[in-house]
């Protein structure tokens, strides 16, 4: 029994589909990367797996339970956690109150004296410890995307979904970022990584999942997946439109 | 000793030497319109705060605090005017039918992703129309005659009729602020906080945002409805145009947004200062211009300190109490104003346009070399603040 198990998803925004069938699963343990060329649905993927809006169809086993129609909350207390691709720390909180509201909810409940202890775990981890109290708006690219990578810790989840932590990074942060999510799969976090960037992905990843235009393309070890014809096609195809 | 303990012992304090304000006017011969002049102020504070719970904390912006009080005012209204209630059994069904009032909306209107911003404020502003309509054409409620509530006894235990409001007034008063304290200390008001800051990451974090709005909403009613309650008594007689009109949701907006929205504080502190200063120049004959002088001092203030005039309050704590106590000194000593409230009035005033100097120029006044001082520095509110000391 897999940790999730995704069955024939459906969404679409109008006339558009942007996931058309989707079946997948993640495995306890696992860095499952999902790849895919630009609009192949990844991020409405787990918009819908945080519950951030609904599917139209299919799916949706964690724990095993059925979560298809749960309230974000509930979905946030049986321990899946997600960050966002362009931040969205809570602006009038400090990047400790931040973690701290999230440690008070989250996976469970706790008190808000237990909350001050923990943030300061997670502001450690994240080593954000140094700009702990100041205004979010001080803060950098870096440092927000670490804030939000330590946010999702604090409700100690036991699947996490990572929403392009590396986008926008220089090389250095990119490698402290990969560093940090071996450190957090360490820890016994499934990880599910969306990532644009192929060689970080390739790295962390026990395994991989394609998608283009809405459905799952290929699967398995990421050397295998990345010479499938297939996945070749589907990237190069997209470089030949956007050429 | 904790912040809690602190704040808690500060309640005690205040609830015990205000009980005692009706005694000691009386002993020293000051008029009645002092003990009067409390009991509005009570009432204001308790609207403000009850207001504030919702959207200052969860940032819903709520156009209807008159529908919770006018529900409050005429479930009173109604029970001792025409049923022959007692006064004291039918203010807590007030602030309980408010409550459900209240409850009723929010499964409706937080049910609905549509409804927030502009949207949620209307929608909040019709039901007090509708409320009002229903009652006007309602000969069980009100009918359109309005209910006179001279006939009704208040409990003589409470003393007098003046001394009996302020001892009520001053009970809901502390419990509404009490409330608002409690919230904005505890997981539900840091779910709120979250909520106002970006409710589907709220959510997707795991706070419960339907139940905890729900909860924000039920406590804004509930205590603007057992106000709503008790100041029936107060009106004497009791109208649609009275009690449904633009005045309550308009002023606790006010009072809010010029004390502050997000601390507890706030609204206590913008509720004192604007209904001071709205008593003087009605006083003072200026009833007409009344409404024109607040509303500018208000937009002066809302430009000069965004914040709210609270968080000034304490980051100068100081300059607070010496410009307050000085200026109170110097208006009492020489005899300047007819009243105490002129001279409060007065002191206010200066305190406030102390406060109102900003930041920046606050720290070369300061001598500091405008580095750190210059730049306001996030203060971690709330008992997260414990987390350094």
């Amino acid at each position: 029994m897999s940790l999730l198990e995704i069955r024939g998803v459906r969404k679409r925004f109008g006339g558009v589909v942007a996931l058309d069938g989707v079946d997948m699963h993640i495995d306890e343990g696992e860095i499952l990367g999902l790849v895919g060329p630009n609009g192949s649905g990844k991020s409405t993927l787990i918009n819908i797996l945080s519950a951030f809006y609904p599917s139209d169809e299919g799916s949706i086993v964690f724990e095993g339970e059925d979560v298809t129609e749960q309230a974000a909350h509930r979905i946030a207390a049986l321990g899946l956690a997600r960050t966002y691709q362009i931040p969205r720390p809570f602006d009038t909180m400090t990047p400790r109150e931040n973690i701290a509201v999230s440690y008070m909810f989250g996976h469970s409940r706790h008190s808000l004296s237990e909350a001050r202890e923990a943030a300061q775990e997670w502001l450690e981890f994240t080593g954000l410890d140094g700009v702990a109290d100041i205004g979010i708006g001080e803060l950098t690219l870096h440092q927000l995307k670490f804030l939000e990578l330590a946010r999702s810790l604090a409700t100690q989840p036991g699947l996490l979904l990572l929403d392009e932590v590396l986008a926008g990074l220089n090389p250095s942060e990119m490698n402290e970022s990969v560093e940090m999510i071996r450190r957090i799969h360490e820890r016994g976090v499934t990880i599910l990584i969306v990532e644009h960037v192929v060689r970080a992905v390739m790295a962390l990843s026990d395994r991989l999942v394609v998608l283009d235009q809405g459905r799952v393309i290929s699967e398995g070890e990421p050397e295998t997946v990345m010479a499938d014809p297939v996945v070749v096609a589907a990237y190069l195809g997209e470089k030949r439109k956007g050429a | 000793m904790t912040a809690r303990t602190r704040v808690l012992i500060g309640f005690a304090v205040a609830a015990v030497a205000l009980f005692f304000v009706p005694a000691i006017t009386e002993s020293l011969e000051l008029p009645r319109f002092y003990v009067i002049f409390l009991i509005t102020i009570f009432f204001w504070i308790s609207q403000a705060s009850s207001w504030n719970v919702l959207t200052g904390f969860s940032g819903y912006f709520s156009f209807g605090q008159g529908a919770w009080y006018g529900i409050g005012v005429y479930t009173v209204a109604v029970l001792t005017g025409k049923h022959g209630w007692s006064f004291i059994t039918a203010v807590p069904v007030a602030g309980l039918l408010a409550l459900i009032g209240g409850l009723g909306l929010g499964f409706v209107v937080f049910r609905v992703r549509r409804l927030t911003g502009e949207i949620f404020a209307l929608t909040t502003l019709a039901i007090a129309f509708v409320l009002a309509s229903v009652a006007r054409i309602t000969s069980a409620i009100d009918g359109g005659t309005g209910i006179f509530m001279t006939g009704t006894p208040i409990p003589e235990f409470l003393g007098e009729f003046n001394t009996a409001m302020y001892r009520m007034t001053l009970l809901v008063m502390l419990l509404t602020v009490l409330a608002a304290y409690l919230t904005h200390d505890s997981r539900l008001g840091w779910g709120l906080f979250s909520i106002r800051d970006d409710e589907p990451v709220a959510g997707g974090l795991g706070v419960p945002v339907f139940r905890y709005k729900m909860v924000a909403l039920g406590i804004n009613a509930f205590f603007a409805g057992l106000m709503g309650g008790v100041w029936a008594l107060q009106l004497g007689f009791v109208t649609i145009e009275d009690v449904f009109n633009i005045r309550v949701p308009l002023f606790v907006i006010l009072m809010s947004v010029l004390g502050g929205l997000t601390h507890w504080m706030g609204p206590v502190v913008g509720a004192v200062i604007i209904y001071t200063f709205s008593d003087r120049l009605n006083s003072a004959g200026l009833t007409d211009v009344n409404q024109i002088i607040v509303g500018a001092l208000l937009v002066i203030l809302a430009l000069a300190v965004r914040e709210g005039i609270y968080p000034r309050m304490r980051d100068r704590w100081v300059t607070t109490l010496v410009t307050f106590g000085g200026a109170m000194a110097i208006l009492v000593i020489f005899d300047l104003t007819e009243s105490l409230i002129t001279d409060s009035a007065f002191a206010m005033l200066a305190t406030v346009l102390v406060l109102m100097v900003p930041d920046r120029l606050w720290a070369r006044i300061r001598g500091s070399d405008g580095g750190d001082d210059a730049r306001p520095m996030r203060e971690p509110v709330g008992p997260l603040a414990e987390v350094d000391t």
